[in-house]
This record gives structure tokens, sequence and C-alpha cells, in this order.
């Protein structure tokens, strides 16, 4: 991966479910979003139920977001979670206008994007 | 003033004293983009612009020569142009490149209410391209396409100038 992109994967446990948290940190521009979509592609199509940590991430450029939303569809094909998190502000704000916010599950932290247990602090 | 742009792994030159104006030649390469990105960082907080707007032009920008590299079938050796400009809280941007003529003020707008499954991943880019500009123009001059953005910018919170 691009070194203007960095990210490392973890297995976590949520409530009820596995999931794969992939982490990045850097600017996601048309350099290195090919390399992003092809990880995620790849961790969709082995069905992973995938949180994507975005709270290290200061530019998305729209071949960022296709990369998401090509892990949104291919997941939802799949029947698997397909989360991003921790949008930075300006990040989330473009997200919204673009409407991807009604087609990608956002969540404000990685946590949230954990399936927390109702009631339970996190 | 004018920075260079010599060629992979090579850094700009940038003068020690950044006035409100430069002009880039970059090669038209995809693994170029992060540099141009970091020079309109640089010379977008000298001049104080709002972050929002330059977070703007680099989306803009990113999508411009992506599009460039990917479609306009350019010779090996070619640059693509950008001149830019923060005057007078007024971003302008001239972007030139050579090759198949393509006008991205014609592309069609993509469905954003497209439920997921519907959702064309392609179009995006040029959206938020005009969606940045308060002022957009394309013209073909010497087998060069030309583009020219303008946004105007006080205290903007959003990179996108029509929501």
């Amino acid at each position: 991966m691009s070194d203007r992109l960095q990210y490392t994967r973890r297995r976590v446990d949520g409530a009820s479910r596995e999931f794969q948290v992939l982490e990045l940190v850097g600017k996601i521009d048309s350099g290195n979003a090919h390399e992003l979509e092809s990880e995620i592609t790849r961790l969709a199509a082995a069905r992973v139920n995938l949180v994507v940590d975005c709270s290290g991430v200061l530019f998305v450029a729209s071949s960022g977001m296709r990369a998401f939303i090509v892990g949104a569809q291919l997941s939802q094909r799949s029947k698997c979670v397909f989360r991003v998190a921790g949008l930075i502000p300006i990040v989330s704000d473009v997200f919204r206008v673009t409407g991807l916010h009604r087609i990608i599950d956002i969540r404000a932290t990685v946590d949230d994007a954990l399936d927390p247990i109702p009631g339970a602090l996190v | 003033m004018v920075c260079s742009a010599p060629g992979a792994g090579d850094e700009p030159v940038l003068p020690d004293a950044l006035g409100n104006r430069f002009v880039v030649r970059l090669p038209a390469r995809l693994s170029e983009i992060h540099r141009l990105i970091s020079i309109i960082e640089t010379f977008g907080q000298w001049n104080r612009v709002p972050d929002a707007i330059i977070y703007g032009a680099n989306m803009a920008i990113d999508e411009l020569v992506g599009n460039a590299v990917l479609h306009a079938e350019m010779p090996d050796e070619a640059l693509i142009l950008f001149a830019v400009d923060f005057e007078a809280s007024c971003l302008r941007v001239k972007v030139a490149w050579p090759g198949r003529a393509f006008d991205p003020t014609q592309a069609p707008r993509p469905d954003l209410d497209a439920a997921l499954e519907d959702r064309q991943v392609g179009g995006l880019g040029l959206y938020l391209v005009h969606a940045f500009a308060h002022k957009i123009e394309y013209s073909r001059e010497s087998e060069m396409n030309v583009l020219f953005l303008e946004r105007g910018y006080g205290d903007d919170k959003s990179p996108l100038a029509s929501t």
C-alpha cells in the first residue's frame, strides 16, 4: 500500500459476531484508491464483517468513495456487514451531500460499529 | 512564480517566500497527485484559505487529473499544467492537459438518491467538481483541454458551494 495511505487489519469480537477492522491512516486519492478498493473487494469476497476505521483519514477523493460504495454493494450481496466509522467532519459532510450516508452504514466510532449491546456503556 | 515538478522522486521546488499564485507542470501519472495536493495545502494554508476550500480544491483537482490520466490517451511524457491563484478571497484554478478532447462540464449528474444496489460507482467525482466551483468553463485550445474553475470563499465550513 502507498506510503500516503497506511492500513492495518485486526480481528475483533463484537457483541454478537466477529469483525475485521481495517484501520486507514492518511489520504485516499486517485493514486492509491485502487489499492484500497482491491483490499476491500478481497475482504468482501471472503464474506468478512468489515468495519473501516477512517478516524485517521484526512482526505477522501471520489475514487475513495467509489471503494466504499463497492464494498457496501459486495457486502450487501454476501449478506455481511460493511460499516465505515470515524469520519472526520469535513469528510462526513461530503459523504452526506453525495448521499452516501443513505447507502453506507456510517458510525461515529469503531465501538459504535461493533454491534454494541443496547444500553451498554462504551 | 513557477514550481518545477521534474519527475518521480524529485520534490517540487518552492521559493522561500510563498506568494498567492503558482504554476506546476505535473507528469501525467496518478502517483503524482499526492504531490500536487501537498502543494495546494501548503499554499492554501499560507494564504489562510479555509480548510474546507483547500479540501474541495483538492477533490476537484484529484478528479480532473484522474480523468485526464485514465481517459485522455495522453503521450507517455505528457505534462498537466496547473495554475492556481488565491487572490482576493477567490480561488482560481486553470488546468490544461493534452490528448483526446473531453469536456467535464458535460458529464451527466449521478443519481444520488439511488438505492445501494442501483447506485453507479462512477460520475461522483465530476459532480463534486461542479458542486465545489462557483464557475467552471471548458475550452479546447491548440489540441489542449483547458478547464477553468473559480470559487469564492469567506469562512466556508463546507467544501461544496452547492448542496
